[in-house]
């Protein structure tokens, strides 16, 4: 039995002891062959992963040269008002400090800081830039992978940006039932007309946008609605609405006459007799008036006169033949805060889409001077980027509607609806505007010089390019 | 003497291959030789393909870039479907016969293919279409287009998928961009 057992095993046992130059050979070659498989399927991957890394590079470089420019907007938008000889904000080190400008109006590069490999160089207005804009170009590097962009940038403090139409939208002007706009307009969306509506002055579209009409709505060339156009003649033009800078309003203003008047308690106001007060005129206590909230309500054969210069409101509603009147005059700045810093709620909770009215004017009530006599007036709407706000008129009601006052109604981020035989007089800006029903819009002259309140400017990006060379003199040629 | 015995035995030792032995490695031999050819033919074979594919992805790369830059310096969407993407943009505006430098740029992709067309703000006095990428699989979803909303800007992604031999994407380059200049 052992002896079967050997012979089975010796013979195994001589033959792998055997294998003799064999396994070597065999093994090098599987070796060679599979390196050689390996290095090039290497070489491929190496070959397709430039091309991502490249891609990657890219990004990179694109990403640094926005933070750039974004860096520069944050510096700029600092509460810093530039001077004519020192409008460049150039950091040394340690602060922050204005300079004069270099060669053909730009100002010196200035090297990022914190992550990323970037710097950006300013326009900070003319000759290289318009005036009331900024123009920063950014450029990014990563890993030798250059990218350069250019971005305008508009602030409305101080300018007078109704010189070229009196209505303004951002996003689009719809007109219903024989809803007129006795002015220039300009939006950066579309402009619908149906039922009889007219556009009755001067238009134009976003570029890539139309007028459209129906129902016999009709375009005129004239304020008067004469010289009917072709909606096709309607002109194109980009649109930028800048949003306000309220400043110190929220803070620093005229609301202490208002508790004065009404009178409720404010500890922010003294109360002594020869401080200066609003005037009310019918049941005072018919003015709701919170001067922690901002919020005023005028109802009821009753009206306010405001006699001071400088008004914060989070909201105000007016009905039932109510007025506010501006002190003849005068030159009053009403301004209406975001609705984050009033803390305002949606009108309808349930559906935020359709945001939070700061203004409301119904049943009869009306904003005009007090005495027919020419005021300027600017009710200024801070807004939301994100959160819609809402002004609102209705029902017979009038903003400056003998049109002897010089109101500007300027409101970035806030929708203007107008129905019911609502007039308004001026000029205005919203993000859009529907009017229906049978309202109308005038506007004076004087309102369209009308320049809003000079505070610090607060830039918005209105255009952005990238460009195609990796540098170059000037800093936007190229863009 | 002794040094003569022992190379003796080393040469009897190492007395060559046996038939046995011989026989295997023959047979491993024309087995990796077989394998080797059959991957060197295939390779031979599907090289052509194989470099018209790298050259429709590098042209995709290329023409994935432009797209990009172009819809991410644009003003507005006209028109967005899945096969197709309209973009009022900043290019030279020589190029469309406007005063202004923004074009409506259209890229449509049908067949496999996609095209880039030139043409006014409004649409009107297209320019010939460019073929600008092919050989992708997903021509019907090709662009998503997300509307501006109030927390958020518009955007616009982008999908190029290329075949395998054997059916499904092999490679798949997919981008997006935010329309900086889009104001509503």
């Amino acid at each position: 039995m052992r002896n079967g057992i050997r012979k089975l095993i010796v013979p195994v046992r001589t033959s792998a002891s055997d294998e003799r130059g064999f396994a070597l050979a065999t093994v090098m070659f599987m070796t060679l062959a599979a390196f050689t498989v390996v290095t090039v399927g290497v070489f491929a991957t190496i070959q397709t992963q430039s091309g991502t890394v490249r891609d990657q590079d890219t990004k990179a470089a694109f990403t640094s040269a926005e933070a750039g420019v974004t860096q520069a907007l944050m510096r700029y938008n600092g509460d810093f008002t530039p001077s004519d000889s020192a409008p460049c904000l150039i950091p040394d080190g340690t602060r922050i400090g204005a300079a004069a400008v270099g060669s053909g109006g730009w100002c010196a590069p200035v090297a990022g800081a914190g992550a990323g490999n970037f710097s950006y160089q300013v326009c900070p207005g003319p000759p290289c830039a318009e005036e009331g804009t900024i123009e920063i170009v950014g450029m990014g590097d990563a890993n030798g992978v250059t990218r350069r962009v250019h971005v305008v940038a508009n602030s409305s403090s101080g300018e007078a940006i109704f010189t070229d139409a009196s209505v303004k939208t951002g996003d689009g002007i719809a007109l219903d039932a024989n809803a007129t706009i006795h002015a220039g307009s300009a939006t950066g969306g579309d402009i619908t007309m149906a039922s009889n509506a007219r556009q009755c002055g001067h238009a134009s579209v976003g570029v890539g946008h139309h007028m459209a009409t129906s129902g016999n709505a009709a375009y005129y060339a004239n304020t008067n609605c004469s010289s009917q156009l072709s909606t096709s003649t309607v002109g194109q033009a980009n649109l930028t609405l800048p949003p306000v800078n309220q400043g110190d309003a929220p803070t620093v203003n005229d609301n202490c006459r208002i508790s004065r008047a009404v009178p409720v308690a404010d500890s922010r106001c003294t109360f002594n007799t020869s401080d200066p007060k609003d005037l009310i005129s019918g049941n005072a206590s018919r003015v709701d008036w919170n001067p922690n909230t901002r919020q005023l309500s005028i109802n009821a054969n009753t009206s306010l006169t405001l006699t001071g210069r400088t008004y914060s409101f989070c909201k105000i509603s007016l009905a039932s033949n109510s007025a506010i009147y501006l002190a003849a005059g005068g030159t009053v700045a009403m301004y209406f805060d975001s609705p984050e810093a009033c803390g305002l709620p949606y009108d309808v909770p349930s559906q935020p889409q359709l945001g939070t009215t700061q203004l409301s004017v119904d049943s009869n009530a009306r904003i005009t001077s007090a005495s027919g006599t020419p005021a300027n007036v600017a009710m200024l709407f801070v807004g939301s980027p994100t959160r819609l706000t809402n002004l609102l008129m209705s029902s017979n009601t009038q903003i400056s509607g003998s049109c002897v006052q010089n109101f500007v109604i300027y409101a970035p981020y806030t929708h203007i609806e107008m129905n019911s035989n609502s007039q308004y007089c001026g000029a205005m800006a919203g993000k859009s505007l529907h009017m229906d029903s049978n309202a109308e819009v005038f506007t004076n002259s004087l309102s369209q010089q009308f320049a809003l309140p000079g505070t610090a400017p607060h830039y918005v990006a209105s255009q952005f390019v990238e460009c195609s060379a990796e540098s170059a003199s000037p800093p936007d040629d190229g863009c | 003497m002794r040094r003569l015995s022992r190379a003796t035995v080393r040469g009897r030792r190492e007395d060559g291959f046996t038939l046995v032995e011989l026989m295997v490695g023959t047979v491993l031999a024309m087995i990796v030789l077989g394998a080797g050819v059959t991957i060197f033919t295939a390779g031979i074979q599907s090289q052509p393909r194989v470099n018209a594919q790298a050259a429709d992805i590098q042209q995709a790369r290329t023409a994935m870039e432009r797209m990009v830059r172009e819809l991410r310096q644009g003003s507005s969407v006209p028109t967005a479907t899945g096969s197709m993407v309209g973009v009022v943009t900043f290019v030279d505006g020589t190029t469309c016969g406007t005063t202004t430098p923004q074009c409506r740029v259209t890229y449509t992709c049908t067949a496999g293919n996609c095209t880039r067309v030139v043409a006014r703000p409004d649409g009107s006095s297209p320019g010939p279409a460019v073929r600008v990428v092919s050989g992708i699989s997903n021509s019907s979803s090709v662009f998503t287009y997300t509307p501006a909303t109030a927390t958020s800007g518009a955007t616009v992604g982008v999908t190029l998928a290329f075949p395998s031999e054997t059916g499904g994407n092999a490679i798949t380059l997919s981008d997006a961009a935010t329309l900086r200049n889009v104001t509503g």
